[in-house]
């Protein structure tokens, strides 16, 4: 755990470090490109001008930038022709900066970079080359501009910036809190599973073995309790071999392994194939099963023939063991566009609200009381198949009314 | 799980609001004009050029009178001058102490760097050129107290030669700027004479000096290149095989105080000599700012009057601008004015 959330930090600070770089790189970019601009259009009027302050001219001020000029060893050169004073701390701010950069100016290169300047309200740029007079140099001149443009840029760039993050960060956020949640309901799943498996396992083996240690104690005598006993012992051990059985075959067709290979299947043959043995269980269980006509004329569907059947059986399975004597238990059908529907009635005690949303999962037998045959598995089985068949299966269910189960299948 | 992701997050989040901070900090996006290059090759021309031209004897066979490898004073082979008077004129002729460059550690008083100061000859100078202790021969002061020991003996047999011991101008290149700035500024102090006494009772105060692109403060050649943006030619000086840590026989930043001794800085004052001092704003030997702070605290002392500082757009250690007929013009202007 303690390994996992190292590497976890280490991921999130790469995944900063990215976001800061991106960051820097963009506003490095819009300088760069902001200065390369600048330098282009302002470079050949401070050239004009340059040469017209190493003759000894004066210029007239203009509002569009500010001119400095310094001799080589830093003193102020006054370049206009009028004297309007500016504010004379700033100016001495200003002087001290510019004048820095005079080595490198004096040295023939063009100096170029955007910064704060005392009494301007925003950045500015300022550009420098040395002043020039018959192939010497007397100094260096400045040209100051107002970068507003390079500001805006940039404050735009931040905007943006952010707000991509901030939406990007959320997305995230929400992404993996559903993520976690989903994550934490599998393992509340996965715990009840377990705790019911458990149970569904144990109750037959405890009803087993005390019967077996009753039988090998020899203390029940009366040969009609002992055969009764051996049936008991005989019905559990079938219970528990189906309730196996059913497992083995979830896990199956949860690891997608089994072929679920599709072709055109003739349903009313599934139908007839289905049928058939719940026609005489009917007989024997005093149940009313009717199959419809629509039932009897399906058109043909492509899907999986074993798969159906294992569904309908499993369905009818169901209708069969929760109808009560003298109840109806009715296979309809319906044909719509381009599928087919097969539904299976009762009029059984039906399902109650509580449980209806989660019959198909796991162990969700309503009766849990553990009299009635059968694993609990059958509808998360007929669940599983219909899923990785690509269909649907659905439940209605009215207390008191019956329950009636729908599954869809392409037409072929 | 849950509470380790949600930490992340949260850490992320302020992370990246500090970042947004912390991008409004950059600054230096400073762009340079694309001359760089093409500025080191003609350095390195020039150099080569120089070089091989430092090799080469001058032809001094059109000068008539002339004196060649005079002793001034000490037992080394190398303490001698070369005294070249003009073919014309009366006398006595007024003195430029010619000061070979090279580094402190070769060079020869007959080197073609010594060319622009023999045209004196043809104006009406004469020129004495100066052979001093190299760094393999002898360390600082050697070589400054040999230039001293040098005008001290022009001075004292000025009336032998036919020179004017009143009018006196060093000149220099390089090294021998530097040996022209320090020997001026010095004038007036003997704590550079150095062991060989000849003619002490005269000082090796001078009228007038040239330097040409010569160091001053060794202890700023570094940082001064690094300010610039030149990439400097013989790397750092710092470092112990610098032309002017074999100077000092140390690395300079060891040698501190001796730096300071070597500094023309250090001496300068209200009586001394006026100065011309000429360097290349691309110079990658010598940092051009060298020259522009020794002419400012020159001119803080002497007054704008007796300081000229000329700077060259893009020219390096010595060549064309320096050796060119208008600057040499400019020159001996410079030395008309206060010499003659």
């Amino acid at each position: 755990m303690k390994r996992l959330f190292s590497s976890k930090l280490w991921i999130a600070f790469v995944i900063l470090a990215i976001f800061i770089s991106g960051q820097l790189l963009g506003a490095f970019a819009i300088k760069h490109y902001f200065i390369e601009s600048k330098i282009e259009e302002l470079q050949p009027s401070l050239s004009l001008i340059g040469e017209e302050v190493a003759d000894g001219e004066k210029i007239s001020r203009t509002n569009d930038f500010l001119i400095k000029a310094y001799d080589v060893h830093g003193q102020e050169i006054d370049v206009y022709s009028d004297d309007l004073a500016r504010s004379s701390s700033d100016d001495a701010k200003v002087n001290e900066k510019l004048t820095s950069h005079l080595p490198k100016i004096i040295s023939g290169k063009t100096d170029a970079e955007i910064r704060e300047v005392p009494g301007y309200s925003s950045q500015a740029i300022i550009i420098g080359q040395p002043l020039i007079q018959d192939n010497k140099v007397t100094g260096g001149i400045y040209l100051l501009k107002e970068a507003r443009a390079y500001q805006a840029a940039l404050n735009g760039f931040y905007l943006v910036f952010f707000v991509t993050l901030a939406v990007g960060t959320l997305i995230i956020l929400v992404f993996l809190w559903t993520f976690i949640k989903e994550k934490n309901q599998l393992e509340q799943m996965r715990k009840d599973y377990v705790a019911n498996i458990s149970h569904e396992l144990k109750s037959p083996l405890a009803s087993i073995k005390a019967l077996t240690e009753t039988l090998s104690d020899h203390v029940v005598t009366d040969p009609q309790k002992i055969d009764q006993y051996y049936s008991i012992i005989l019905r559990e051990s079938a219970r528990l071999e189906k309730l196996i059985a059913d497992l083995l075959e979830l896990s199956r067709l949860q690891h997608k392994k089994t072929a679920f290979t599709k072709t055109k299947v003739d349903t009313n043959e599934v139908i007839k194939e289905v049928t058939e043995p719940f026609a005489i269980l009917a007989d024997e269980m005093d149940l009313q099963f009717h199959i419809t006509d629509q039932a009897k004329n399906l058109p043909a569907t492509y899907s999986n023939k074993d798969r159906i059947i294992q569904v309908l059986t499993i369905l009818l399975d169901n209708a069969f063991k929760f109808t009560p004597v003298q109840g109806n238990v009715t296979i309809d059908a319906k044909v719509t566009g381009r599928k087919a529907g097969i539904i299976v009635s009762d009029d059984g005690p039906g399902i109650s609200k509580e449980i209806l949303p989660k019959i198909f999962g796991r162990f969700n037998k309503e009766d849990l009381s553990h009299t009635s045959v059968g694993s609990g598995l059958g509808l998360s089985i007929a669940f599983e198949i219909m899923e990785q068949l690509g269909e649907n299966i659905s439940v209605e269910s009215q207390t008191d009314s019956g329950t009636t189960f729908t599954i869809t299948l392409k037409r072929a | 799980m849950k509470k380790s992701t949600s930490t992340i997050l949260s850490m992320s989040l302020a992370s990246i609001l500090l970042a947004g901070c912390s991008a409004d900090d950059i600054e230096e996006a400073t762009s340079e004009a694309g001359d760089t290059i093409e500025t080191t090759e003609t350095a390195q021309a020039a150099e080569t050029k120089q070089q091989s031209a430092e090799s080469e004897a001058i032809d001094t066979s059109f000068i008539a009178n002339k004196h060649l490898d005079v002793k001034y004073g000490g037992p080394w082979e190398t303490q001698k001058l070369d005294i070249y008077l003009p073919n014309e004129g009366e006398g006595p002729f007024p003195v430029i102490v010619a000061i070979h460059g090279g580094g402190f550690m070769q060079g020869d008083k007959t080197g073609a760097d010594i060319a622009p100061m023999i045209e004196g000859v043809n104006r009406g100078y004469a020129v004495v050129s100066v052979n001093y202790r190299l760094s393999n021969e002898a360390l600082f002061p050697a070589a400054i107290s040999d230039v001293k020991a040098a005008i001290r003996h022009v001075k004292a047999n000025a009336e032998e030669y036919n020179l004017d011991a009143e009018k006196i101008a060093v000149w220099g290149g390089s090294a021998g700027g530097h040996l022209a700035a320090l020997a001026g500024t010095s004038g007036d102090d003997d704590s550079l004479n150095g062991e060989y006494t000849e003619n002490i009772h005269h000082s090796s105060e001078v009228q007038a000096v040239v330097d040409w692109y010569g160091q001053i403060d060794f202890l700023e050649i570094d940082a001064q290149f690094a300010e610039s943006g030149i990439t400097p030619k013989l790397g750092e000086r710092s470092t112990d095989d610098s032309p002017e840590s074999k100077y000092l026989g140390r690395n300079i930043t060891e040698k501190v105080e001796e730096v300071k001794k070597a500094n023309p800085e250090t001496y300068i004052t209200e009586n001394d000599p006026a100065f011309l001092i000429q360097h290349g704003t691309a110079d990658p030997n010598v940092p051009v700012q060298q020259s522009v702070d020794f002419a400012e605290k020159l001119k803080d002392v002497l007054g704008e009057e007796k300081v000229e500082l000329t700077l060259f757009e893009g020219a390096v250690h010595g060549g064309e601008p320096f050796n060119s007929v208008e600057n040499l013009e400019e020159v001996f202007d410079f030395l008309d004015r206060i010499l003659k």
